[in-house]
């Protein structure tokens, strides 16, 4: 009865497709949007030259070509890592990307870890009790922080904690050194201190969130027979609470988890801005305000391959740590 | 002194319309090794007098008076821990659902050792010997690979096995087992319901049987429980009741069993329903759907009384009575 290898092959050779579909319409997006970015002569040449010169160099760089050639053409660099190069940086626009990646995923680490040390105690608590007032004040709590915007939430934090109380630096990275063969800041103290503002603004979104729902799936869980046949076999609460009810509460968890990793990218823009946080995101924005279109379109094309690395990342993983998805594939 | 002492229970929920009093003064024992019934519609209260046993009510419900002895001790008035060492090594219970009682991300294995290392300062290796015995003891095939099987990969009828052995593993001396074979498939139900009673009988265990069905009861217990909208109304052995009950509600209750009447009529369903915690009627719950009402019915709750061999909550027991004498000597 249990589902064999050839099932798990299966399952991952359709998520694989999907995932490529996923990107190829991605990768459409980029590319369209190019058009509508502004000429990239006038990036590249400015104003002062000749018309005949510029229709020259249109062809030369087969601008005049149908779209789907261009595209055709840009998918293949693309799968080669060739995404063009920054007209600012004057550098293949995947190094300035890859350049600045170690930075955002620090500050995504960082608000993961946040996210996860808070709102697992927290939403097995409110589920637990859910008529104490601790449970109470933090469900009245969340649905306020579910509603304020990530820049205030960032700028309170520069406030309170680096103008009035002095604890933490305000902006910027801080001091990285390289132990392991790439530049970090998680290795100092420093890079550290620096770290956690900018990881708390951008945990302070998803936060909310994930409590609330740990806390319905939690509360959905106890209410299960199979809980109160724990609770019938004498087991003492806590293996009834930690083990019983939360490995059941944290597996439909991990799916949303994966989703919101990608919606968390987004997030670091703003983060990012805010705190001058030399990463991805303020990367992006600087791009954008200097309609440096190679560096954009490779931009969405990475997030995109993050996004879409981490689900499907996150559905094998639920596949195979949740038995009975298991068979639920194998029954079908 | 009986093993189990259950003496004017009365369970209620608070509810925001006012209290709803689920059980009213239901009282019943049970001796060592004896396997007593509790029948009635759904709906009567029969899970919840096992639940209220191992004060295992579900959210707003609560005991409200009664006591409730085992082994001398009064579980009611117990603190959780005490109350603890006695759930699942004591006192044992086996659901109706098998599919929905076992934990789905937990192996069979994983689920009968905690059981027994939670009432037992007890190695794992030596807790898995004592579960996969068990296994086998429920007639499990290969029991040492499905130690460490997941619960679905087992069929309905075997999951319930599982459930009974995790049941026995402690060696209890009551198992409540609430409804038991009702989510089974058909073909399967009595040979589960054998197995039951032939490992209580080897291990002298007491069973409390829930269950809408009096063929079963009839076949398994010794004594027998009905109940009706919250209240026990007809108790004694399951013999005298069988043939000759005193309760109009038991007696539709037999009338109803397929086997007695297949050649006289079609199923001799009890007119009408079971009124909800709401709407019970003045007087006798009964009385609406009472093919011996009278006007004493409508205005005073009938208590329960000895009757003969049994104890009967009726006004025109008596009536009833004479009337399943007749019936028995026209058979
Ligand atoms: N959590 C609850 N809140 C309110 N009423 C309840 C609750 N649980 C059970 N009841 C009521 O108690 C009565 C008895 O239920 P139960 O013991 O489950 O019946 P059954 O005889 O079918 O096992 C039912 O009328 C039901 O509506
Ligand atoms: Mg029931």
């Amino acid at each position: 009865m249990e589902s064999g290898p050839i099932d798990h092959l299966i399952f991952l050779g359709k998520r694989l497709l999907q995932a490529t579909l996923v990107m190829f319409v991605i990768s459409l997006i980029g590319f369209s949007i190019q058009d509508n970015l502004g000429d990239p002569l006038r990036e590249l040449l400015g104003q002062s030259v000749s018309e005949a010169e510029r229709q020259a160099l249109r062809d030369q760089m087969g601008l005049n070509d149908p779209f789907l050639v261009q595209y055709g053409r840009f998918l293949s660099k693309a799968v080669q890592g060739d995404l063009g190069d920054s007209y600012f940086f004057k550098r293949p626009a995947l190094d300035v990307i890859a350049d600045k990646f170690i930075a955002t995923l620090e500050l995504v680490i960082g608000a993961t870890l946040i996210i996860v040390f808070i709102s697992v105690p927290m939403g097995c608590y409110c589920a637990i009790k859910p008529n104490g007032w601790i449970s109470r004040a933090v469900m009245g709590i969340s649905i306020v922080g579910i509603s304020i915007p990530v820049f205030l939430t960032a700028i309170f934090c520069i406030y309170l904690f680096s103008v009035e109380l002095g604890w933490m630096p305000s902006f910027g990275r801080g001091e990285t050194t390289a132990p392991f063969g790439w530049e970090s800041g998680f290795f100092n103290v420093d890079g550290l201190v620096h770290l956690v503002l900018p990881s708390i603004s951008l945990a302070s979104i998803m936060l909310p969130l994930f409590i609330r729902l740990i806390r319905s799936e939690m509360m959905e869980v106890l209410e299960s027979e199979y809980i109160r046949f724990a609770w019938a076999k004498g087991l003492n609460k806590y293996r009834v609470w930690f083990l019983h009810a939360l490995k059941n509460t944290l597996l439909p968890v991990i799916t949303v988890g994966g989703v919101q990793i990608g919606t968390m990218l987004a997030y670091t823009i703003l983060t990012e801005t805010v705190f001058q946080w030399p990463g991805m995101g303020f990367l992006f924005l600087e791009a954008v305000n200097r309609v440096d279109t190679p560096l954009i379109i490779a931009y969405i094309i990475v997030v995109g391959l993050i996004f879409v690395v981490t689900n499907t990342v996150v559905d094998v993983i639920y596949t195979l740590v949740n038995p009975t998805v298991r068979i639920a594939g194998k029954a079908s | 002194m009986a093993l189990l002492d259950v003496s004017n229970l009365n369970v209620e929920f608070p509810t925001r319309h006012g209290t709803l009093h689920a059980l009213r003064d239901v009282s019943f024992t049970l001796d060592k090794g004896e396997r007593l019934g509790i029948v009635g519609e759904s709906g009567a209260g029969k899970s919840l007098a096992a639940f209220a046993i191992i004060n295992l009510l579900s959210k707003p419900g609560r005991i409200s008076g009664g006591t409730i002895t085992f082994e001398g001790q009064d579980l009611t008035a117990m603190d959780t821990d005490a109350l603890r060492s006695i759930r699942g090594n004591r006192i044992s219970m086996i659901f109706q659902d098998p599919m929905m009682t076992l934990n789905p991300v937990l192996t069979i294995g994983t689920q009968m050792v905690e059981t027994l290392q939670a009432h037992r300062r007890i190695s794992h290796a030596e807790a898995k010997r004592i579960a996969i015995a068990k296994l086998r003891e429920v007639t499990i095939p290969s029991p040492e690979e499905r130690f460490d099987s997941y619960p679905h990969e087992l069929s309905g009828g075997m999951r319930q096995r599982v459930v009974i052995a995790i049941a026995l593993l402690t060696d209890p001396s009551i198992i409540i087992a609430d409804e038991p074979t009702t989510a089974l498939d058909v073909t399967i139900q009595a040979e589960i319901m054998a197995l039951m009673l032939d490992l209580c009988e080897t291990h002298d265990v007491g069973l409390i049987l829930i269950t809408h069905d009096l063929g079963v009861v009839s076949e398994v217990t010794q004594r027998v429980n009905v109940m009706y909208a919250g209240r026990v109304i007809e108790t004694g052995s399951t013999r005298d009741i069988i043939d000759a009950p005193k309760h109009p509600y038991t007696r539709g209750l037999i009338a109803a069993l397929p086997q007695q009447n297949e050649a006289a009529q079609r199923l001799n369903q009890i007119p009408g329903s079971m009124p909800s915690l709401d709407g019970i009627p003045p007087g006798c719950a009964f009385n609406p759907r009472c093919p011996h009402v009278g006007e004493r019915c409508r205005r005073e709750i009938p208590a329960l009384r000895a009757l003969g061999e049994q104890q009967v909550a009726c006004h025109s027991a008596e009536e009833v009575a004479a009337l399943a004498g007749n019936g028995g000597s026209a058979s």
